[in-house]
Formats: structure tokens, sequence, C-alpha cells
């Protein structure tokens, strides 16, 4: 009897190209990728619909996690007594209630509209950022474009930042500002966001050779930054439009982020950086979710999402995205 | 029921090994060879059972299936199948499909040029193994020996 000796697939090749879904009890569904006709599956669901389904659920999921993250934030802040406790607790804690009407406090990281030109098209969320979480997940089977299932996810990331960016505030470990050094005039830079906590283990190099190979290879192009997360996101956005004028999309600037978390490179994505991921994320089964966030994004607010094919070389395809 | 098997056997019809390499848009459209059905609930891969007398083979006009003895296997060759579609009519088992041109069969041919067909390789349950045709009764006749063996050493 034959045993298996051929190479076997690292993963899952629906899971990789996105086209799982276990949304229901009817679940879970595999679509291939070669079956385009409309409709499928036991909820007659296409294969697009099942691939921002798929990213709206991860990005949920993790928003809820960076929920626990800043309420614990916030205990530890109100645990300090009378002396240390921040006097925008009430408006920290408003974020997290289902039921706020107030202004949402993270929306003040976006602020002013120009420097964020994607988070501030169609509907901004007006409620706290539970309610928000809440209206991106309607009940299953609510039909909803996947363009706007997509722009929902974009923006839970990006609030998922911002929160976390307060977090550090409250709990004095950081700093709403960056100070990173801007050259004078508009240039392009490139950000190394290394989340190594976070970083699954199907990437193809170690994250820390892979860094520093971008880093060398990218140093003649662009101004090069290393990051330990991506709470200064936002800041920076910031700082590129009060120094420059122009929101950071204009720039041609790049975030390339190490990480398995979703939120962090869709945040990013949302906040008006072109972005790479390593390890990829999971929309190639889908051609229109994958125009969306790659073609669509670029054509009308300037920034979109470099799908690297999986024998590419990184550098290549961030030198080529700098030069461009 | 996972399908990684029918996705790994289309992948490897267009020459692709990691599906994140795959060009949706180019419209391309890989054979169908292998499909997995649930037979009374239980998932069930429908694809060529390489039959020692094979139906297929004695029907085939253009002589494009034969028996390979050597191998155990019954392999269709493309450039000689006219798609007349006799083969098909004949399989007990709807192994045979006609191709995305209409103008010749695809079967399972277990991968003759790799050591393990991709859909075992793909299999991560290991439901699906690769055996001689007579394989599991060897391989009872074996747990059948080793258990009596065993018996005897208890005493």
């Amino acid at each position: 009897m034959a045993d298996r000796e051929g190479i076997r697939p690292a993963a899952c090749g629906y899971g990789l190209l996105g086209l799982c879904c276990d949304s229901c009890l009817y679940g879970p569904c595999r679509r291939s990728p070669f079956d385009d006709a409309v409709g499928g599956g036991a909820c007659w669901e296409d294969g697009d619909w099942i691939v921002a389904n798929r990213l709206m659920e991860r990005v949920a999921l993790e928003s809820l996690r960076a929920m626990a993250a800043y309420r614990d934030a916030l205990e530890r802040t109100s645990d300090r007594g009378e002396k240390g406790e921040t006097a925008e607790l009430a408006a920290m804690k408003a974020p997290l209630s289902p039921f706020s009407t107030e202004k949402n406090i993270l929306l003040d990281l976006f602020s002013p509209e120009g420097a964020f030109p994607f988070f501030h098209s169609g509907d901004v969320p007006a409620g706290s950022w539970m309610t928000t979480l809440l209206g991106a997940m309607p009940p299953p089977l609510a039909r909803r474009a996947p363009e706007v299932i997509l722009t929902d996810a974009l923006r839970l990331s990006a609030l998922a930042l911002a929160a976390e960016a307060w977090a550090q505030v409250s709990t004095d470990t950081g700093s709403l500002e960056t100070d990173l050094p801007l050259p004078d005039s508009p240039a392009p830079f490139l950000l190394l966001i290394s989340d190594v906590d976070h970083l699954g283990g199907d990437s193809r190099e170690t994250p820390g050779a892979l860094i520093d190979k971008i880093e060398n290879a990218s140093r003649k192009a662009a101004r090069v930054f290393r990051l330990p997360n991506a709470v200064l996101l936002p800041a920076l956005a910031r700082r590129v439009y009060a120094k420059w004028g122009i929101p950071v999309s204009m720039t041609g600037s790049i975030a390339c982020v190490f990480s398995s978390s979703l939120i962090r490179g869709l945040g990013a994505l949302a906040l008006g950086f072109s972005v790479v991921s390593i390890p990829g994320y999971p929309i190639m089964g889908s051609p229109l979710v994958e125009r969306y966030m790659t073609r669509d994004l670029k054509s009308r607010f300037g920034h979109g999402y470099l799908a690297l094919p999986p024998q590419e070389d990184p550098c290549e395809a961030i030198m080529r995205s700098l030069t461009a | 029921m996972c399908l990684s098997c029918v996705l790994a056997c289309e992948l490897k019809a267009i020459g692709v090994r990691d599906p994140r390499e795959l060009d949706l848009k180019s419209g391309v459209k890989p054979p169908r060879r292998l499909s997995m059905v649930l037979a009374e609930g239980t998932p069930w891969p429908e694809r060529c059972r390489h039959c020692a007398q094979a139906p297929c083979a004695e029907a085939c006009i253009s002589g494009s299936i034969v028996r390979d003895e050597e191998s155990s296997t019954v392999r269709h060759r493309p450039e000689t199948c006219v798609g007349c579609g006799t083969c098909r009519l004949v399989c007990p088992f709807h192994a045979i499909m006609l191709d995305e041109t209409g103008d010749c069969m695809v079967k399972c041919n277990l991968c003759p040029e790799d050591a393990t067909p991709r859909c075992v390789n793909a299999c991560l349950t290991g439901a699906l193994t690769l055996s001689c045709a007579d394989g599991h009764a060897h391989q009872k006749r074996r747990n059948f020996a080793q258990a009596m063996i065993g018996d005897r050493e208890n005493g």
C-alpha cells in the first residue's frame, strides 16, 4: 500500500482563496473558484459575497478582541483613583456602549476630513464603535453588496486602530501624536510594521530577515520607518496632511504589515496607506473583491492593497509600487 | 466533505500548484475528473475506478483508453481521443466527462507523472489513499495474522 509521499498542501486551498463560509448552520460551504454560476450553496450566495463576508467576520472577531483590550485599558485607568483618572473617561467608555448616542471619541482621530478621504466617503459611522460593529454584521442571509461589506470592514478596522491608540494614551504608555521625521516636500515613505505576536507560521521567511531585506532594498527609493505596531498610523496621516496639505494616499506611501491580524493591515488601508500584507489576505477567490481592494480603491482614492502572488519577491513588488 | 481533493485535481489540470497563483480573470476552466457526492449521507468520490475489465477501454472506438496492467490503471490518451462519448455511456461510475472544448473526454489517469495523486496528497483526513487493486485484501489478511500472533503471544 502506497502512502503519501508527495508534498502535502500547506493549508486548505479554499481557505487561502477565502471561499469557505460557515456563517450559518447549513454550512460549512465551500465554493469552487472555477464555478462562475450565480448563486450556489445552501443560501444561494455567490463567491464574491462569501469572500467579502469572510473578511468581515474576521474583522468583527478581531474587533471584539480589540474591544476587550480597550475595556481592560479603561479599567486599569479608572483603578488608579481620582488623581490618575483621565478627564475623558466617560467619553472613552461611550464607544463600547451599544446604546450610546454621543459623539464617538474615536472619530476625533480621523479629522480633518481631508486627511482621510476614504474614511469620510459615503456614510461615516454615526454611533459608537459597538453600534458600528453591530450594524456591519447584519443577520444571516441579509443580502448586501460585497463592496458595502468591504467598506464596513475597512472602517471597522480603522476604528480598532484608533481604539488601540486611545487605550495606549489612557494608560500613559503612548501618545496620539508622532514625531517621525518627514521631509519638507511630499515624498513617498515605506512603513515596516512588524507585529510578530500576531504573525502566523505560514510566512515565507522569518519576519526579521524579510523586514531587513525589504528595508535594504527600498532605502534608495523611499524613506523607511520601522514601527512596532499600527496605532501611530492615524497620527502619521494627520501629520502628513498638516505638513504637506495632502492626504497620505496622494504621497504613494506604503505600509508593509507583517501580521496575521486583519485589522492592522485593513486599518492602514482605510487610513489611506497602500498596504502590503505578509501573509496576504484571502481574497484571491473573488475577482470582484480583489478588484475593489486593489484597483477600485486605487483609482478612486489613490491607495490600494498590493496583492503578492506567492512566488513573487515582496521587495520587487514594493519597489515597483514606490517608483511607479 | 471538505472538497480539498476536488480543488487539488482541478489545480493540477491547469498546472497550478498554489491556489493563490490562480488567475481567475483568464476564465480558464479545468476539466472535472473528480467529484464528491453524498451516497446515503456518506461522502463518496465519483471518479474512475480503474476497473480490471474496463468497459470504457472495450468500448473506445479510437483506442484512446487502454488498461495498463503494470500500474493497474486505465489510462486515457487525449491526443487520440475524438470525444465520441461512447466511454461515458458505458461507464458505470459516471467517471468520464466531456472537456470544455467538447472534442475530447477527460477522466482520472491517477497522475502517472506524480508519485502520489494530488487528490490523495490534498486529503487532510487520510480518507483517500492510493493502494494496489488487492491492497485492502492484503491489509486485511495482515491485520488478521497480526491479531492471531497477538492472541498466541498473550497465551
